[in-house]
This record gives C-alpha cells, sequence and structure tokens, in this order.
C-alpha cells in the first residue's frame, strides 16, 4: 500500500497567502497605520539590533566635543565628546524596552485583575474598583516623584512607576468589557452545562477580552512612550550614563543654542516611535473594532 | 616684630579704589583683577572721621544712585541664614553676603581689605589687633536699633564661630586662638597660642561674618538661622524672601562706605532653568546672571557674539573644589596602590570636557590661583595622572593594580552629586581602562553630605567647599585630626608637614612647605584632585563697577547702574 503524504504545503501556503491577502487589505485600507507599523518595525528593529548598528561605544569619551554631524560622527557629538548616532540607536532600546515591558506588565495585570472584579462582584469589586478609583485620581507625576523618592531612581522604578500608571486604566476598562461580555449568551450556556469558573474565565471570557483590551493597550504605547522620555527629561528615569531618548533631550536642551541636533535627534527619534504607534493603534482600533467595521 | 601676615599683606596691600578701578576696566579674569589691586595704598579712601570723603573716582565716573538691580536669583530653597553653619551659595546670595559684613574682607588677588575693621596689625607674631572704623553701626532696626558697631561686638561675632554648637562647622579654625579681647571700644585684639599663618585669611574668609549679640540673645542660635531675624552691619537691609517667587533687599541708608550702596534695591529673580535664565538675561528681566554661579562659557560666548560689548563677563574661580574622595579606611582603598593607580588613571583633560568649556581650574592638592603656594598650570600638567598623553600613566596603574591583587579587575559604586554628574561619567569611563567597574548612585544632596561627613562611603564624587588660604586645603581636608578628612587619611609625616606651615610666618619658607606637602599627597593619592570650580557671571555694560571675588563672597554695594548707557543698549 502506498502512503500518501499529507498536503502540507498548499495549506501552509494557503494560510501564508491568508495572511498576506489579510496585510494587503490591512495596507489598502488603512495607508496610514500601515506607516505607523513602517516606523513600528523600525524602531523595534533597531532597539533589538542595535548593538550590531553603533559604530563605537556609546559611553565612551573623546575630546571631539560637540561636534556637528559628519562623516566620522553622523549625529555629531555630545558635550563630553560622546558619538551620538551610537547614543540615539542605544537610546532606542531602553526607550523602546521600558514601554514595551511596562505595558506588558500592565496588560497582564490590568486584564486578570479587571476580569477577577467583574466576575467576582460584590464588596471586592466594590473595593476594588474604589482603588482603581483612588489610582486613576492621583496625578502620575505626584505618584511618580513619590515612588522615586521612597525607592530612589532607577530602571526597575520607572518601569514600576509605568505599570502603575497604566494598569489602572487597562483593569477598568477590561472590566467593563467583561460584564458586558458575561451577559452574552455563549457564557450563560457554558454555565448552564456545567462549565467551572476557570474554563469559563480563560476558554470563553478572556479569548473574547483580549482583542479589545489589545487595542487600548496599543494606543496607550506612544502616550507611555512619552511619560517614560518625560521622567528621565525629568531626572526621574533612566540615569546617566545610560542612553534614553528622554534623558538626551534634557541633556541636549542645555546646549540648544550651540548644537541644536544634540535634542533634534532623540526628539525625532521619540516623536515618530510615538507617531507609528498612535497611527498604527488607531488603524487596529478601526479595524477590530466591530462597531467601527460596520461603519 | 613684624609678623608674617603684616609683611605679606601689606606688601601687597589694594586700595578698595584700586580694586574697584580695576575691575571697571573690565574685570576680565582672576589674573586681570589681582593685577588691578596691587598698586601703592597710600590713597586708602577709609580714613578717620564719621564718614570718608566720596573718592575722586567716584566722581570723576559720576556713579548715579537710584534704581533696581535684578538678579538671577538662587533657585533652589535657601538654607539656614546663620554663616557659622551654612554652606550653601544661595543663602550667602539670597542674604548673608549683603545683609552681613566682614571685620575684613579679601580681595580677587586675596591681599586683605578693610571692611569693619582695618587689616589687622601685627605686633608679634601671635597678636592681631583690629581697629574698627568709626562710622559702622547697626542696621536701624531692633533691637540693634543702629547703634556703633564696637570691638566687643567683634570678639563676640569672631569667637561666636567657636561656640559649643554642634551645627557650627567652622569652630575648628579657632582652636589656634588664645584669647579675645575688646581693648577699647574701637580696638579688638585676637592673641593666638603659637605662629598661625592663616589667621588673617581665615577672619577674612567668607563665613566670618559679624553677628548682632542683642539679637543672638532674643531668638537664640535657632532664630538667626532665620531670614527674618537678620540683622547686620551690611550695605542691604532684609527685604522680604518669597522662595521660588522673588526676593528683594532694600538699601541701608547708613552704610559705611560713604554714598553706597548706590542701587535702591536688589530684586531676585528664581530662574532655575538654564534657558529661563539666558532668556531672562537677553530680555533683560535681570541685569546680571548670579555673580556666584554665574553662565556658562558657551552661553557667555553666544550672547557676545550676539550682543557684543554691550554685556560683560568675566571668570570667577571658585575656591570650592570638583572632587572625587576615597575612603582610606575601606578596601580597597586601605592599599595606597589602589589609590595611586585610580588617580593615575582620571583623565583629566576629560575632566575639563565633562565639566564644560572654562569650567575648572585644574589643581593638584594646593589650588593653582594661590599663586605664592599652588603649582602653575604649566607645572600641573607635567604632573603624572595630568599630563598627556596617558599612556604611560595607565601602563603603569595597571602594574600597580595588578600588584595590590586587583589585575582581574574590580567592581565599586560610587555616591555622586548630580550637579557633577558628567565628571563621575568620565571617571567610570577612565576607570575601564584599569578593568575598574564603577557604578554611579546618585542620591539626594543632603545624603551624600551625610555620608562623607560621617566617613560611610567608598566613594563620593562630588564639589566640596574651599578657603582662602592653602592651609584649609592641607590641614582641614588631610591632616588627621582635620575637620573634613572624611577620607581618613592618617600621615604621620603628612601632619608634621601640615602643622608646620601653619605656623611658619615666612612666606618663601611656608611655600616651601606647602610644596613638600603637596608632593607627599600626589604620591600617597588619598583624594583624586581635579580643580576648582570657574563660572562665568556675566552682565550688562550698563551694570557698572562690577568685581569678581573667589568663594561665595560677593560685592554689591559699589555697583550702580548708567542711565545713559541702558538706554543706548535699549
Amino acid at each position: 500500500m502506498t502512503a500518501i503524504a499529507a498536503p502540507e504545503l498548499p495549506v501552509a501556503r494557503s494560510f501564508a497567502g491568508k495572511q498576506a491577502r489579510s496585510f494587503a487589505r490591512f495596507a489598502r485600507t488603512q495607508p496610514l497605520g500601515t506607516f505607523g507599523l513602517t516606523l513600528v518595525v523600525i524602531i523595534v528593529f533597531v532597539a533589538v539590533f542595535g548593538e550590531w548598528l553603533v559604530r563605537s561605544d556609546p559611553d565612551a569619551l573623546s575630546n571631539d566635543i560637540l561636534r556637528s554631524p559628519n562623516a566620522k560622527h553622523w549625529f555629531g557629538t555630545d558635550h563630553i565628546g560622546r558619538d551620538y548616532y551610537s547614543r540615539v540607536v542605544s537610546g532606542a532600546r531602553i526607550t523602546v524596552a521600558l514601554a514595551v515591558i511596562a505595558v506588558a506588565i500592565g496588560f497582564g495585570i490590568g486584564t486578570v485583575l479587571g476580569m477577577a472584579s467583574a466576575w467576582a462582584l460584590g464588596w471586592f469589586d466594590l473595593f476594588f474598583q474604589r482603588v482603581i478609583d483612588a489610582l486613576l485620581a492621583l496625578p502620575g507625576i505626584i505618584l511618580a516623584l513619590a515612588l522615586v523618592a521612597v525607592f530612589g531612581r532607577d530602571t526597575h522604578v520607572l518601569i514600576l512607576i509605568l505599570t502603575l500608571l497604566i494598569t489602572p486604566g487597562v483593569t477598568r476598562f477590561a472590566r467593563g468589557t467583561a460584564l458586558s461580555l458575561l451577559n452574552e449568551p455563549y457564557i450563560e450556556a457554558a454555565q448552564a452545562l456545567g462549565a467551572g469558573t476557570p474554563r469559563i474565565l480563560l476558554r470563553h471570557l478572556l479569548p473574547n477580552l483580549l482583542p479589545s483590551v489589545a487595542v487600548v493597550v496599543t494606543t496607550s504605547v506612544g502616550g507611555l512612550l512619552l511619560v517614560s522620555a518625560g521622567l528621565s527629561f525629568l531626572g526621574l528615569g533612566v540615569q546617566p550614563p545610560t542612553a534614553e531618548w528622554g534623558k538626551m533631550l534634557a541633556e541636549g536642551r542645555d546646549y540648544y543654542l550651540h548644537a541644536p541636533y544634540l535634542a533634534i535627534f532623540p526628539g525625532v527619534g521619540l516623536s515618530l516611535a510615538v507617531l507609528g504607534v498612535n497611527l498604527f493603534g488607531d488603524a487596529i482600533r478601526d479595524v477590530w473594532d466591530p462597531r467601527l467595521r460596520a461603519l | 616684630m613684624e609678623g608674617y601676615w603684616a609683611n605679606y599683606w601689606r606688601s601687597q596691600r589694594v586700595s578698595r579704589r584700586s580694586v574697584l578701578g580695576g575691575a571697571a576696566v573690565g574685570a576680565a579674569g582672576l589674573g586681570t583683577l589681582a593685577l588691578a589691586g596691587c598698586g601703592d595704598d597710600d590713597d586708602d579712601d577709609d580714613g578717620g572721621g564719621d564718614k570718608p570723603a566720596p573718592t575722586p573716582r567716584a566722581a570723576a565716573t559720576g556713579q548715579v544712585s537710584g534704581g533696581t538691580f535684578n538678579i538671577s536669583g538662587a533657585s533652589g530653597a535657601p538654607d539656614v541664614f546663620d554663616p557659622a553653619i551654612t554652606i550653601l551659595g544661595g543663602t550667602y546670595a539670597l542674604g548673608l553676603n549683603k545683609v552681613y559684613s566682614r571685620l575684613i574682607r579679601y580681595a580677587p588677588d586675596f591681599t586683605i581689605l578693610p571692611d569693619i575693621a582695618e587689616p589687622p596689625e601685627q605686633p608679634d607674631a601671635t597678636t592681631y589687633i583690629f581697629n574698627i572704623r568709626p562710622n559702622v553701626s547697626w542696621h536701624d532696626l531692633p533691637p540693634a536699633n543702629g547703634r556703633k558697631f564696637t570691638a566687643e561686638d567683634a570678639a563676640f561675632g569672631v569667637s561666636r564661630f567657636a561656640r559649643d554648637n554642634p551645627e557650627f562647622i567652622f569652630g575648628s579654625k579657632l582652636d589656634p586662638v588664645d584669647n579675645h579681647e575688646a581693648v577699647d571700644e574701637s580696638t579688638y585684639r585676637l592673641t593666638t597660642k603659637f605662629p598661625f599663618a592663616p589667621m588673617t585669611s581665615i577672619i577674612a574668609d567668607d563665613a566670618w561674618m559679624m553677628i548682632n549679640k542683642e539679637q543672638n540673645d532674643a531668638v537664640g542660635d535657632e532664630g538667626i538661622k532665620l531670614y527674618e531675624n537678620l540683622i547686620g552691619t551690611g550695605p542691604w537691609l532684609r527685604g522680604e524672601l518669597d522662595i521660588g517667587v522673588q526676593s528683594f533687599l532694600s538699601k541701608n541708608p547708613n552704610f559705611y562706605e560713604e554714598g553706597e550702596p548706590w542701587i535702591d534695591k536688589i530684586n531676585f529673580v528664581p530662574l532655575s532653568d538654564r534657558a529661563a535664565r539666558d532668556a531672562a538675561f537677553r530680555t533683560k528681566q535681570i541685569d546680571a546672571s548670579s555673580f556666584i554661579t554665574g553662565l556658562l562659557k558657551l552661553d557667555v560666548i553666544a550672547l557676545q557674539d550676539e550682543f557684543g560689548d554691550a554685556i560683560n563677563s568675566a571668570p570667577k574661580t571658585l575656591s570650592a573644589t570638583y572632587d572625587i574622595d576615597l575612603n582610606n579606611t575601606r578596601e580597597p582603598f586601605t592599599d595606597p596602590r589602589v589609590r595611586k593607580a585610580f588617580h593615575l588613571a582620571a583623565d583629566r583633560s576629560q575632566f575639563q570636557n565633562a565639566w564644560g568649556q572654562e569650567a575648572g581650574l585644574l589643581m593638584t592638592a594646593v589650588p593653582q590661583f594661590f599663586s605664592a603656594f599652588g603649582r602653575s598650570q604649566e607645572e600641573i600638567l607635567e604632573v603624572p595622572g595630568y599630563r598627556q598623553p596617558k599612556d604611560d600613566d595607565i601602563a603603569e596603574a595597571k602594574k600597580l593594580m595588578e600588584a595590590a591583587g586587583h589585575g582581574d579587575g574590580l567592581s565599586l559604586t560610587t555616591l555622586k552629586q548630580g550637579f557633577i554628574g558628567n565628571h563621575a561619567i568620565a571617571f567610570r569611563e577612565n576607570l575601564k581602562a584599569i578593568d575598574v567597574d564603577l557604578e554611579l548612585n546618585e542620591v539626594p544632596t543632603g545624603e551624600w553630605i551625610v555620608a562623607r561627613q560621617k566617613g560611610d562611603f567608598l566613594m563620593v564624587i562630588a564639589s566640596n567647599t574651599g578657603a582662602v588660604d592653602p592651609d584649609f586645603y592641607l590641614s582641614d581636608r588631610f591632616s588627621s585630626k582635620g575637620s573634613q578628612n572624611f577620607g581618613g587619611y592618617e600621615s604621620a609625616a603628612f601632619d608634621a608637614l601640615a602643622e608646620k606651615q601653619r605656623s611658619e610666618v615666612d612666606a618663601t619658607a611656608r611655600a616651601q612647605i606647602i610644596r613638600e606637602a603637596d608632593d607627599l599627597l600626589l604620591e600617597d593619592a588619598p583624594h583624586i584632585f581635579s580643580a576648582n570650580i570657574v563660572f562665568h557671571p556675566t552682565w550688562w555694560n550698563y551694570l557698572k563697577d562690577v568685581v569678581l571675588v573667589p568663594g561665595l563672597s560677593s560685592w554689591t554695594s559699589q555697583l550702580w547702574i548708567d542711565p545713559d548707557e541702558k538706554e543706548r543698549i535699549g
């Protein structure tokens, strides 16, 4: 009997083709979103592979101080002779990493807490939502100052601050969406069939909750990038000599008359990153939000 | 017997007028200012009589009374307004320098000038006689109510610094003093236990301002800390202090220098941000940058490019220093080889880049601005650790690290002050050459100050105060009982030299001993010596008679605003 090979290739090709068609449709219907995605990909590429892209140690000093961009130093040098191209590229990593880590943690914690609050209701929900109210009412900068005063200035503290800034909003949104989903017939059906709480939450609620929360989170990455850079700009975030765009902007500000490029390069990097994330976030919200899709 | 200081200072003594004359030429740098004072003192304008006659120069140059002088004020909150406690520049700028005055003061070149009293006479090596000028009175505010300043006040004012108050930081400077005595109403006699070379400099130094006894009795030492209790003999009366908003001082109409202060009011505009300071200067919201901290050279160049001779600027070398303290009592700095390796690895040319253009004047243990005692710039640049290129020094440093058992490298953490962050970054990079990984831990100012004073640190990269005599940089900082020997350095040989130089009244012999002590410190490397801090005070040219002095002092009573020039500049 001759064995017949399973037709895997056509299936794979079919899947890849479907993805390509989806992307093409996305690109056609969301040109700005595609542009945003391109920027995001470039920034992420620079962040991930920056180590191989830099031309010298970003912290290495030289006596070439405040040199304008030239063939040797593409982005010039800073006030203590460091190659600015290497610092801008190196700065992408920490700037993006901070936002991504904080978003990932905030996304995870916020979704779980929101879902739990919606499921439990009662006193737990009442109390927990007041805590969220309090956190949402607290101005971000006050929270940041308080945490820095207690824990000191450190990258880990900055991640904690960013996480605390994003988590309450995600929690509140996840709870609202979960409350709505819990009234859906398929949840009632699962309950009627005797499904336990973990199964309902993980198999039925979470998969339907994630896309909506993901859209909210994606659109908030840009804001988080700015907050992160802002805190570093104020000296509350990443500490020197680590290259970070917000910190570099702060240092460059002192030389705006003599070496404007010191503020321009990290400023452009930050602007493009935020623009890219926002355009992409808006586009996927348009695509995934059924109300907007109907329009 | 003619004492050392009597000889030394008299030989170089300057008149107040000649200093102003020199400064008016443009105050073009410390060196130039120093030269400005080197004239005959026959024409002193502070002679007898209730009020000295106006100086001819004053008449010739036509000082104009009136107007408000707007200056960049301290951005941060001042601390306490007691000169026996504070070393904060902002506190000096906002009140102390202007409300109080000193018995004597130092000129830009460290020569001694009269202030409340004439420079002291020295009948012998241990006696200093201060003759109080006849026209000095306290501010016309209760409880002093404008009464005359007496020798009793001088004795109280000086001896107060040695009061048994744990917050008073200058008391040890009076250890060599044997007695304070008011001989008569206008003669204060200070006697030392042994010939003590720095005595006159100490009395003329920034902190040594005269506090009113009645006020001190009324409000206690705690009350003296408060702005609202400021009563002095200086050119300015306390006004209002609204931290972070605006502060002002008003003219003391009974000030003892004829006609001064020429200006009616000093307004302090708080400008914490460098860009805001720059903008405020350009738009003439302020007539001058702070005279203590000034502007960066880069900004001055840009302003001069734009406004030409409408603005004026000069470097001000502070007695304060950029410092890297090593704790000599903790591993690995108990080993002099490690300390020396760190000293050799430090690249002072990169430090200079880190401080900014013309922002640091290199020094060994003794600052080079003490031209009679310190090494010149040329000499310093020959010293291992300072010389270029660094190859030999790095090779030597590596050998020392290997001999000390750290050939495989070392990881350390240092406390650092935010203000000189670039200095710390530069040193961190320098140390990579000898496989030392230095982690920088920036901590709030209070924290590193306390850690440093308690000796609870391994390394601290921060600034430190200075003084107007080399003794401070030797005895206070490095003798085993020195009040600022934060690193716990101990050397019997150095102690002997430090003691010897303070007792030596011959300037040449003292300079030789100081050089030996400096050599010993470079060899033992208890500390990474760096530089004195340099700022660039800048002012519009309609502000006249600007004089810049090192340290925390600033002279303001002689300033005046030329209305014609102001109109011309627009």
